[in-house]
């Protein structure tokens, strides 16, 4: 028999198969952790006190500790309505007993469950919000399901997913100034487009891959889902031993793929060449060369810096590098979004948001609010934003007709200091 | 056989979950309420303006491209169209979450690139269900062309799909399985 790869292993060993899945056939999977948000966890909360018979199970197939609800999306609530959810769904939690996260507390659902141990290699987690396959950084098998898909995991500790078509991606080769993970994403999605994944998996391997720290993988992984992937993944190695050192909450099976794992395809990518990426609206993958996004002299109105996909200390670190007492263009918003807690706290202790606040930031608590426009930082009809979030879509950030320019930290601290779409080393 | 008649409200590829419910409407968890705004950043004045009247969109199709339902999990996105009693989602393709959540809550779908292609804005719609069975066979007619399509089953519809159509949801079905395992004999 030929090697396994990753998603292979950890699919055998979670539908309890001798023999690796067949692609597209869909396969009854252990969940080792699952959990939803204040945006998708209300409509679990309905189907689940619309079914007795469900509600009755909570704990029995899956241990309440393998789940959370996390109020990140609407936090703090910015009208009555989120606020009523918010009463409610920790009035459930509490009288359910499923472990509830909020934005300040904790931090941003992706961000988060990495950080404190709670999701790890090997594992499979299902969560209600599709950037749930951010865990793939880690070596887990994770992906996002719907509402009433988490009302059935929490009833029955399985779910139900297709097998996915088995990529490689191998990178090869240094990285330039300035690139990090989230050029190395938004390029690969420019070369096989929004749909140019769907049904498979999108594994990351190659010399480059094994250099990339954590947080570069967890940004790539998390993007996966905007090529369409069921899932990005990341096999486990030294990076990932050395980053779940001392989280990890309990034990867990580390998986790579074997050397002699067999794939559908094998994209081969010289990320050498790669410099930082900038991708224009209304699709990630409009992905360009911000060198070639700077020439167009594109006026902007407001960054962010944050979310679960680019709110790391990393990102921070790259913005902070940039800014160095600079501050942002008279005609620019900031917003600075740090993951979780904890990140918000590095940034104090390394004086970064010292140097946020000095160049005109709005510095915010872990929230979602402004990278899926639910609230402020809402764009104005033509406006547009250089974000280091994770979708451009029309009226993603506010009014249809406003822009959303997708691009790594250092490229949003730049292009916020000039005003207009720039390379970091414009301003460095 | 189940038969539905309505307009088509014709869209391009790529309507994602975040034009079929703006984000900001998310905190709203009453679905009633929420369905009001169902697909008013996706635009097209014709649905907008059928939505807000006293009949709605009752028994109206939404023939979409590519990826139909793409981004976000929100299960709002098919719990409005179905709260909104639209009579299914023609599209091309489907992305992978919005497809699943439709199913789980009992909104039809229909793969069918040829009838996109061909079907207007406006035009009278008939979908003659085979079986009566929705994700399955069955006949689009389009009754201001005078042209017919026959479709396919959803592509790559599961044995779990299918048990979760005919359980009449994803709960039932869930409820059912969990009996199941808690019967079956322990493993030694």
């Amino acid at each position: 028999m030929a090697g396994l790869t990753i998603t292979e292993k950890i699919f055998m060993r979670a539908a309890g198969l001798e023999e690796p899945p067949v692609p597209g056939e869909e396969y009854l999977l252990k969940v080792d952790y699952a959990f939803g948000n204040d945006v998708t966890a209300p409509l679990a909360i309905s189907q689940l006190l619309k079914h007795p018979e469900a509600l009755k199970r909570l704990g029995r197939h899956l241990p309440l500790d393998r789940t959370a609800f996390f109020l990140d999306h609407f936090i703090p609530s910015p009208n009555l309505d989120a606020a009523e959810t918010e009463r409610m769904m920790r009035a459930f939690a509490r009288q359910y007993g499923i472990p509830l996260f909020t934005g300040a507390t904790h931090g941003i659902e992706h961000a988060y469950l990495p950080e404190a141990g709670l999701v790890l290699p090997g594992d499979v987690v299902a969560g209600a919000d599709s950037h749930t396959c951010t865990y793939g950084g880690v070596g887990a098998l994770s992906f996002g399901v719907g509402s009433t898909d988490l009302a059935m995991i929490l009833t029955t500790g399985m779910v139900g997913i297709k097998f996915p078509e088995q990529w490689l991606f191998s990178l090869e080769g240094a990285l330039q100034p300035w690139v990090d993970g989230k050029d190395l994403i938004l390029y690969t999605i420019g070369q096989i487009g929004v749909k140019g994944a769907a049904g498979k998996t999108m594994e990351f391997t190659g010399s480059a891959a094994e250099r990339l720290s954590m947080s570069c993988r967890l940004t790539m992984a998390n993007m996966a889902i905007e090529a369409g992937a069921t899932n990005g993944i990341f096999g486990a190695d030294n990076v990932t031993y050395q980053y779940c050192e001392g989280r990890a909450q309990r034990a867990f099976n580390p998986v790579s793929s074997d050397p002699d794992a067999a794939y559908a395809k094998t994209v081969s990518v010289d990320v050498s060449a790669i410099e930082p990426q900038v991708a224009f609206p209304f699709l990630p993958e409009n992905a360009r060369p911000v060198s070639e996004a700077a020439k167009q002299n594109i006026a902007i109105q407001q960054v962010v810096i944050g979310s679960c996909t680019g709110g790391r200390l990393e990102d921070f670190e790259a913005a902070a590098k940039v800014l160095e007492g600079r501050h942002l263009h008279p005609d620019v918003r900031g917003i600075a979004l740090p993951g979780t807690a904890t990140i918000y706290l590095q940034l104090q202790d390394r004086g970064i948001l010292r140097d946020l606040v000095k160049a005109g930031f709005n510095v915010s608590t872990p929230t979602c609010g402004p990278c899926l426009g639910a609230f402020y930082g809402l764009l104005a009809p033509g406006e547009r934003a250089v974000a280091t979030t994770n979708r451009n879509f029309n009226a993603r950030m506010g009014h249809t007709g406003s822009e959303v320019y997708l691009a790594n930290a250092a490229v949003a601290a730049a292009s916020g200091v000039l005003g207009r779409i720039a390379h970091p080393k414009e301003v460095v | 056989m189940v038969t539905d008649t309505g307009t088509a409200h014709c869209y391009g590829n790529n309507v994602n979950t975040d034009l079929i419910v703006f984000a900001g409407y998310l905190a709203i968890t009453d679905i009633r309420r929420l369905a009001r705004h169902a697909m008013e950043t996706a635009g097209n004045a014709d649905f907008l303006q059928k939505l807000q009247s006293p009949a709605g969109v009752a028994g109206d199709y939404i023939v979409a491209g590519d990826d139909f339902g793409s981004g976000s999990s929100r299960e709002h996105a098919p719990a409005v169209l179905l709260e909104n009693r639209v009579g299914a989602v023609i599209a091309k393709s489907f992305s992978r979450i919005f497809r699943r959540n439709a199913i789980n809550v009992g909104f039809p779908l229909i793969e069918c690139p040829e009838a996109v292609n061909s079907i207007k804005q406006g035009h009278e719609i008939e979908v003659v269900y085979d079986d009566g069975q929705r994700y399955g066979t069955g006949i689009i007619h389009n009754r201001t062309t005078g042209q017919s399509f026959h479709f396919q089953p959803l592509k790559g519809l599961s044995q779990l799909e299918k048990e979760i159509a005919a359980a009449g949801g994803g709960m039932q079905w869930a409820v059912k399985f969990a009996k199941q395992l808690e019967q079956a004999p322990k493993a030694p």
